[in-house]
């Protein structure tokens, strides 16, 4: 009976730490701690995402039935590209800056694997780049169609890169649309509005717009298959307008009807990355060599 | 117990849990692959082990997640004890014992989810914990049936009583 209060005594102690831990403790000082044992599942992780996935691309249907999947997938890429380059370039017309910045984005980039995404109900990726691979908290992480996210924990072992999609994230954003531009070609055009978007994660691959009002949205003529692209000044500037996903839903606000109620999916489901590219050079956002300071979340 | 076994277990659990758990989505929901093995070592290790085991597997769980560290652990320590207590009164190989022990646990887990989420957010979707019971109770008479075949491997004894000579 001693033997048994004084196990009870143990588990209760040790149940209590974790409630604090999980409750309480500042998530900087136990960060660390699973950014050097990151990567230890990745031997069993890696192959089994790599068999499952296989089968899982047996079964989805492509977006677009009416063209081959590698012809979609170039059009993404070259749509990512073309919206990129035109950030860029408008960037450098209004500061007249700097021809150190007009990169391709990719040039800034390592590609890294991934080993799996979250366990526990949010929306992250465990990637194979570590401390030593030059990854750091903070840098964006970028997928053939846009952007993915932002690495949010570091270690020996792996990384953690929190996506666009995870509950809490917020970003400024801009909705543009492509069209024909009467030569054969495509052409990206920006909608320009008087309010600034403001995307944020729900999970579950999904965003929301929710602080634009209904009536200007409607003046906007905002519509499903509208690209969103990345405009915040708090990621690098070589990150501005990469894509975010596309605008699946226009409908008013349930808990307010005035305001819309605007729902985003990225091209492709982000948890099912393969591989992703961590944007370890270019991090600079002001000329002053200063890495950015990132929107704190709720 | 063995913990060697439980070790390996853990590590096949979470391990699978990490490469495939988005991937066996079905509708928003994926399955919690980590709490059948949970419950698996409740249903049959002896208390005192079976209650660390499970915080041990929380614990590494939350070693690859983006949740607080101890938040799984917690969750988990939880279920534990709630699944030992029922050792007496289950039929241990039944698939509706399975089925129930797995649903009472997801729920257990998406409460302390849930209530972390409201102290530190962001919060996760409740419809997605809901989904996640429904789906992980479906597969837990499959998966638990399967570790029960195993059950020798892992060596849970029950723990001996002295004897009292009067």
């Amino acid at each position: 009976m001693s033997r048994r209060l004084g196990f009870n005594q143990f588990f209760a102690a040790i149940l209590g730490a974790c409630l604090l831990s999980a409750f309480v403790l500042p998530l900087r000082f136990t960060d660390p701690i699973r950014g050097a044992v990151q990567g230890m599942f990745a031997p069993v992780a890696r192959p089994v995402r790599l068999v499952a996935s296989a089968i899982r691309g047996r079964f989805d249907n492509p977006g677009d039935v009416r063209a081959p999947k590698d012809i979609s997938e170039e059009n993404q890429r070259l749509r990512a590209t073309v919206t990129s380059l035109m950030g860029q370039v408008e960037e450098l017309q209004k500061l007249a800056a700097d021809r150190r910045r007009l990169k391709d984005v990719g040039q800034l980039c390592t590609p890294m694997m991934v080993i799996g995404s979250d366990t526990a109900g949010r929306d992250s990726l465990a990637l194979s780049g570590t401390a030593r691979d030059g990854v750091v908290i903070g840098m964006a992480v970028l997928h053939p169609a846009g952007l993915a996210g932002r690495i949010e924990r570091v270690g020996v072992g792996g990384s953690q890169c929190r996506l666009i999609t995870d509950p809490g994230m917020r970003m400024t954003c801009k909705f543009g649309r492509y069209g024909d531009d009467g030569r054969g070609g495509t052409t990206y055009t920006t909608i320009e509005s008087d309010e600034q978007p403001l995307v944020e994660g729900m999970g579950k691959n999904l965003m929301l717009v929710r602080n634009l009002r209904l009536k200007h949205v409607q003046d906007l003529d905002l519509k499903v298959g509208d690209t969103v692209v990345l405009d915040d000044r708090e990621w690098a500037t070589p990150l501005k307008y990469q894509r975010l996903g596309q605008v699946t839903s226009v409908a008013p606000r349930r808990d307010a009807p005035l305001f819309a109620d605007i729902q985003i999916r990225p091209q492709v489901n982000l948890t099912g990355l393969r591989e992703v590219m961590v944007m370890t050079k270019g991090q600079m956002t002001d000329g002053k060599g200063e890495a950015a300071i990132t929107k704190t979340d709720q | 117990m063995r913990w060697f076994t439980y070790f390996i277990l853990a590590y096949l659990a979470i391990g699978l849990q990490l490469g495939a758990g988005d991937l066996l989505a079905v509708g928003g929901a994926k399955p919690n692959l980590v709490l059948l093995a949970v419950i698996f070592i409740a249903i049959n290790a002896p208390r005192e082990p079976a209650l660390l085991g499970c915080v041990g597997i929380g614990l590494m769980q939350d070693l690859v997640t983006l949740q607080p560290l101890g938040l799984y652990a917690a969750a988990y320590g939880l279920v534990g004890m709630f699944v030992v207590s029922t050792q007496e009164i289950v039929y241990r190989e039944h698939p509706f014992t399975h089925l129930s022990l797995a649903f009472v646990g997801s729920l257990l887990v998406a409460a302390v989810v849930l209530v972390n989420g409201l102290v530190r957010p962001p919060r996760v979707s409740p419809g997605a914990l809901f989904g996640t019971a429904v789906y992980t109770a479906a597969l837990a008479p499959v998966a638990l049936w399967g570790l029960q075949r195993m059950k020798r491997v892992f060596g849970f004894t029950a723990p001996r009583r002295r004897l009292r000579t009067f």
